[in-house]
């Protein structure tokens, strides 16, 4: 009887001993695994909510996006998802741009995924041509043999035929025959709701903004004091932070930043969409939003400019509905939270022509993978063209990605990405992961990704250099 | 017969004590770390056969 005592707790010991090394992942490294024909039978797992259930039925992605949940013990710093999938025939065929990216949850209040590429149909086929070169990670296509590598492409700096695809190419973007405005006029943007990022333009100037924002929270008693953040980027990188600008009712802010060199700066307001920015000042003559703008309380109607001739419109208020004016075409916004996909013929002749929006409305959100500015002086480009389903494959010359090509096996793909943990968030039921395949936009039944298996690899710290540093930390305060 | 079947009343008795204490010991450390246990055993099993150990020692002990 004893032997059987000693047997059972030295098991039951040993058995406790293996779950807290699962769960503490005392190395540094954890893998998790969920493959959705072998469901879990002794335990729960640590994938969970996928969803939403209309979009997700039992292993088949029907609708985009699909979230998941990954329930992890700790902070890490970096994941490798690796994903076996197969996509639908009818998908393959019907769909004429098919790009899939995951990716993980960085900011809850703006609901904002950091996502990378696992699937691109355009770059696949690429790749079964000649003039592919894969090195360093980077996939690099050119139509006619030009440049020995993709290091001689980017020094050559030949960028109006080149796309890029998941790639931050820093060059130094110069405006041709920009000079300050010797006036004292003041470039004024009105009433935008929420975070937002736009692109300045200065040389020999100071950059300076004034900002005026609002807290229009319906339950300001009940809710804690708002907060937002400033971030200056130059050539990609974060030059100037105001973390944290904390406010109840109202909040005047001016940036003020000297001695910077000609170029483009990136200014990114993160808040949520209680915050009204009330106004936006500056004597800088070139600002462009990108990608996203949400006008609202417009008194005097609005009027828009985008270098885009497709637009996602979505009214947010119900006083705001009405009708949208885009170039010559008139189309009605007459539904509340519904996103009316437009796309205008562009004009052949003149390309580069900027497309006017204009309309009486009170506002609308407006998105595209473009720049929106709110006068066609006002604008410049200082983006290179990236790959997305409205790039004519004709037209590209040479095209760059930071890309890694799926594996096939039979029907299935498998394809690895790595992604970065620091700064996403990790809340009670873990980290939030995204799958976004935006051409299965309206459910159909025959069009879908099937998954086959997710297994996520976790690295960050091990216990020891994590418990040191606790220490550490303690003994400094 | 009856050798046999104290013999077994033991070693269900020294089960039931060991299903008590693994019950308790993975309740306290799910409670105190979400998803311990749960992740990888459905405790549910460790309840039923703690229930068949209960019901085996209640009938045999009492005849």
């Amino acid at each position: 009887m004893k032997k059987l005592r000693i047997f059972l707790y030295s098991f039951l010991f040993l058995v406790t001993i293996i779950l807290a090394v699962f769960y503490f992942a005392p190395f540094g490294k954890v893998t998790y695994r969920h493959n959705f024909s072998r469901q879990y039978f002794l335990g729960k797992g640590f994938f969970h909510k996928f969803g939403p259930s209309e979009r997700i039925i039992d292993n088949k992605i029907m609708g985009d996006p699909v979230y998941f949940y990954l329930n992890s013990p700790r902070n890490f710093s970096q994941a490798k998802l690796k994903i076996k999938y197969l996509i639908s025939p009818q998908a393959l065929e019907n769909n004429k741009y098919i790009n899939i990216e995951t990716g993980v949850l960085v900011d809850k209040e703006n609901w904002q995924y950091s996502l990378s590429p696992i699937f691109n149909n355009i770059l696949s086929n690429l790749s079964e041509s000649q003039n592919v070169q894969i090195e360093d990670g980077l996939f690099f296509y050119q139509k006619n043999d030009d440049f020995k590598n993709y290091q001689e492409f980017l020094d050559n700096n030949n960028l109006s035929s080149s796309f890029f695809y998941n790639y931050n190419f820093n060059y130094n973007y110069h405006l041709p025959d920009y000079s300050p405005s010797s006036s004292d006029e003041i470039l004024t943007i009105n009433n935008i709701r929420g975070s937002h990022s736009f692109y300045v333009y200065l040389k020999d100037e100071d950059l300076k903004i004034d900002f005026s924002f609002l807290n229009e929270s319906k339950n300001k008693q009940n809710d804690s004091p708002k907060n937002l953040s400033i971030f200056v980027y130059y050539q990609d990188k974060i030059i100037f932070s105001e973390d944290n600008l904390f406010f109840d009712n109202s909040l005047e802010h001016q940036l003020n930043l000297s001695d910077l060199p000609e170029g483009a700066y990136k200014i990114e307001i993160k808040t949520n969409n209680d915050i009204l920015i009330k106004t936006i000042k500056t004597p800088l003559s070139k600002l462009v939003f990108i990608n996203k703008v949400r006008l609202d309380n417009q008194t005097a109607g609005l009027a828009l400019f985008s270098d885009k001739n497709n637009f996602r419109i979505k009214a947010l208020e119900s006083l705001c509905l009405g009708e949208i004016k885009i170039d010559d075409n008139v189309f009605p916004i007459d539904k509340i939270f519904q996103q009316f996909n437009i796309v205008i013929d562009k004009n052949n002749n003149n390309p580069k022509q900027l497309t006017k929006i204009s309309s009486d409305s009170c506002g609308f959100l407006f998105e595209n993978n473009g720049l929106f500015s709110f006068s066609e002086e006002s604008f410049f480009n200082p983006t290179l063209n990236k790959l997305d389903e409205f790039t004519n494959i004709e037209t590209i010359d040479f095209l760059l990605g930071n890309f890694k090509l799926p594996k096939k096996i039979d029907n299935y793909y498998i394809s690895e990405v790595d992604i970065n943990l620091i700064g996403a968030i990790r809340d009670k039921d873990g980290y939030g992961f995204v799958i976004s395949a935006p051409f299965l936009k309206n459910i159909d039944n025959l069009q879908y990704i099937e998954i086959k298996e997710i297994e996520i690899e976790l690295n960050g710290k091990n216990l020891f250099t994590k418990i040191k540093e606790e220490i550490n930390e303690k003994f400094k305060r | 017969m009856k050798n046999l079947k104290d013999k077994s009343i033991k070693y269900v008795q020294e089960l039931f004590y060991f299903f008590s204490i693994a019950f308790v010991l993975f309740f306290l450390l799910e409670m105190i770390w979400p998803n311990f246990v749960l992740a990888y055993f459905n405790i549910n099993f460790l309840l039923v056969a703690w229930i068949l150990s209960v019901f085996y020692l209640l009938f045999n002990k009492n005849n």
